[in-house]
């Protein structure tokens, strides 16, 4: 099982589960990592810091390490 | 549509993803003019304003903190609970209502998730789809009329630089249509409207990446090595600047403050309403004033590094460092503001999304060795360690800012696990693309700001003023005010001088303690007055020579190294200021927090001064 935090830099992935509570899920969610989105790992912050991350529909995101750890994903 | 409706004005709710362009839309709408709506228990400003439509009609717009859904519940103090809180009392309400919201049209997928929670409301509204200039310079075209009949809602499509006359008047109009039209509910997919939506145009082949700027700037200013040392150097440059700003400021204040002393006294003598109109109303006066131009240069620092988008990539850079100490990377610019000054780092605060996380560093601000401690710091250091080696002197000071550091640290170590219990929102953010402010918005900002520094903290702090001015001059006698060894706080120094020379501090220290409650820099001048010195600005030498020899009635010297520790100690950690009390006050909305800050900084600077005292004392 492939982690968001596992993947490398210019990999592109599907988010396939979301490992939340339902409520941080949905708010997740709406920021645009919702479950059958395209994200693409774009940069890692220095010394375990979080994750740089575009979405399908443009949108840029900094994800923390922990935060990517919950989010499953799959290669395209 | 009732009559009554018609007659009643119109509420315009501006709702949107954070940096979608709901402040330049505000500012079109409105003309840039604002009053911050009243709502209690809410931390976050609502900037409103009532505008005329073009048929006649009042319409109130309120512009709402910057949501990404009405439905995801993470807490009814974030800016999310509060806007979803205003949406949902409005409908509630009955009153006639219209949701405008504004959406990038770079990014419509994402932000047509948030109109289909807004079309489920039932309530009549408006998408307006802005940067249209960049759209269109990308190759990308809206159907506009299309996306009115997918979501329900009345479209208009604005450029966001575009605040004239052309973007307010489509935008109003639309308004006016959706009342009138009512809700339309229309039940649609996110994704599939945006395919439908959105032509693109010249895109040779879309698997192959174009390298957008952002994505080249990105390259460097978050490039492991570089990005660092570049933010770090524009943090220090902006901190350079607040720093430096603040001495001509409060030099120019005195001077203002000393010439109209001068001009009263000429005008009218040297009574006693004299004196507290100088010394306690037009002091005052001068401190909130001293603060002001802080207060702006910060202002539009902070809003000119949110809007180009570099404020996300800090704190995408210092997340992982101040995450140990239960902080984000957000945290970093209002925490180093405070070594200027806390007032205008309070502020700052604003751009910590997560409250619990923004209260931590309200909290703590106060113990950054901010300007007006150096003062004390040079006199005591002059008095008892002047024989030591400038470096020894350098050392001393370079250590005492680290133990403000290290305080502060502690204390959010220790308030998250005790006081600010509770989840944090989880570090994701929006790194916006890389963009040019607007200046109107920057202005408007730093308007907004210097208005409501100079009415919320400003009269705290001329009251306070006033009230320490009583302190220092009762009993009033029939020549004028009494000699400050005589005063009401000479009295209390006294009173209180058993308990607090455990940490070596006798009644003429407490009086400068209790003349420096509302500004710790007043600590010198206090015991200037006390040590018989008039003008201690012109000669702190001659001060410290006299607090370093002063003796009892049995000859021996009443202040040593121990004492001088403790006190240093002591206004190491003390709030000894009003104006950052008031400014928290301003912050939190709330008097629960300022008083904490009190108690909790005073408590502990007095153990902390015990303790160094006593130890110092005995070795």
């Amino acid at each position: 099982m492939l982690r968001l935090s596992e993947v490398a830099i210019g990999e592109s992935v599907m988010l396939e589960a979301c490992e939340l509570s339902p409520d941080l899920a949905e708010w997740v969610s709406a920021i645009g990592l919702s479950v059958g989105d395209t994200l693409q790992l774009l940069q890692r912050g220095t010394a375990g810091g979080p994750l740089h991350v575009r979405t399908e529909n443009g949108v840029e995101l900094a994800v923390s390490r922990d935060m990517a750890a919950s989010l499953t994903v799959r290669r395209l | 549509m009732s009559e009554g409706s018609t007659q009643q004005a119109l509420r315009v709710l501006l709702v949107g993803r954070p940096n979608a362009g709901k402040s330049s839309l505000y500012n079109a709408l409105t003309g840039g003019s604002a009053r911050v709506g009243n709502y209690p228990g809410i931390t976050v400003d609502i900037l409103e304003s009532t505008v005329t439509l073009p048929s006649g009609r009042k319409a109130s717009v309120s512009d709402l903190p910057g949501l990404y859904s009405l439905t995801a519940k993470i807490g009814a103090d974030t800016d999310e609970g509060i806007a979803q809180r205003h949406i949902e009392a409005a409908k509630k309400s009955g009153n006639p209502t219209v949701i405008v919201q504004v959406l990038d049209g770079e990014q419509l997928g994402a932000h047509l998730r948030l109109s289909k929670e807004i079309g489920d409301l039932a309530l009549p509204s408006v998408l307006v789809v802005s940067h249209r200039d960049e759209m269109e310079s990308a190759g990308l075209t809206l159907d506009e009329a299309a996306l009115a009949k997918a979501t329900g809602a009345e479209i208009a499509w604005i450029s966001a630089r575009a605040h004239g006359e052309v973007a307010k008047s489509s935008v109003m109009i639309a308004i006016e249509n959706a009342f009138a039209a009512g809700p339309r509910m229309v039940a649609f997919d996110a994704r599939e409207v945006t395919k439908q939506v959105l032509k693109v145009e010249a895109l040779a082949d879309e698997n192959v990446p174009k390298k957008s700027p952002s994505a080249a700037l990105d390259r460097w200013l978050l490039h492991p090595l570089v990005g660092p040392v570049l933010f770090l150097s524009v943090m220090a440059a902006l901190f350079a600047a607040v720093f430096i700003i603040a001495d001509p400021a409060t030099t120019a204040v005195d001077a203002g403050v000393e010439a109209t002393r001068a001009f009263v006294t000429r005008r009218f003598g040297e009574g006693i309403v004299v004196s507290f109109f100088v010394d306690g109303i037009v002091a005052g006066v001068g401190t909130v004033l001293a603060f002001m131009p802080q207060i702006v240069l910060l202002t539009v620092a902070m809003e000119i590094l949110e809007a180009t988008g570099y404020l996300a990539r800090g704190a995408f850079l210092l997340d992982r460092v101040l995450g140990l100490l239960g902080l984000s990377g957000r945290s970093f610019l209002p925490l180093l503001m405070g070594h200027a000054c806390a007032i205008p780092a309070l502020g700052a605060t604003r751009v910590i999304r997560d409250p619990r996380e923004r209260l931590t560093a309200i909290l703590v601000i106060p113990l950054m060795t901010c300007s007006a401690r150096l003062p004390t710091y040079g006199l005591l250091i002059t008095a008892f360690f002047g024989a030591r080696s400038v470096w020894y002197r350098s050392g001393l000071m370079v250590a005492l800012y680290a133990l403000g550091v290290l305080s502060g640290l502690v204390a959010s170590v220790v308030l998250r696990r005790t006081v600010i219990t509770g989840r944090s929102l989880p570090m994701v953010i929006e790194m916006p693309r890389y963009r040019l402010p607007q200046w109107r918005n920057v202005w408007a900002r730093a308007r907004h700001a210097s208005k409501h520094f100079l009415r919320d903290v400003g009269t705290t702090i001329v009251s306070v003023s006033a009230i320490l001015w009583v302190a220092l001059s009762v009993p009033v006698t029939a020549v004028g005010a009494t000699a400050i060894d005589r005063s009401l706080a000479a009295n209390l120094g006294r009173f209180f001088e058993p308990v607090t020379k455990l940490a070596g501090f006798d009644w003429r220290i407490n009086i400068g303690l209790i003349g420096s409650f509302g500004a710790r820099e007043v600590m010198v001048s206090t015991m200037g007055v006390i040590f018989g010195l008039e003008k201690v600005n012109d000669d702190s030498t001659r001060l410290a020579e006299r607090i370093a020899s002063a003796r009892d009635s049995s000859g021996a010297l009443v202040y040593g190294v121990p004492n001088a520790l403790a006190l240093l100690m002591f206004f190491v950690i003390a709030c000894q200021c009003m104006s950052t009390v008031a400014a928290i006050r301003r912050e939190t909305k709330s008097w629960r927090w300022p008083l904490f800050v009190l108690a909790y900084t005073y408590v502990a600077a007095f153990v902390l001064a015990v303790m160094v005292f006593q130890v110092a004392s005995r070795s």
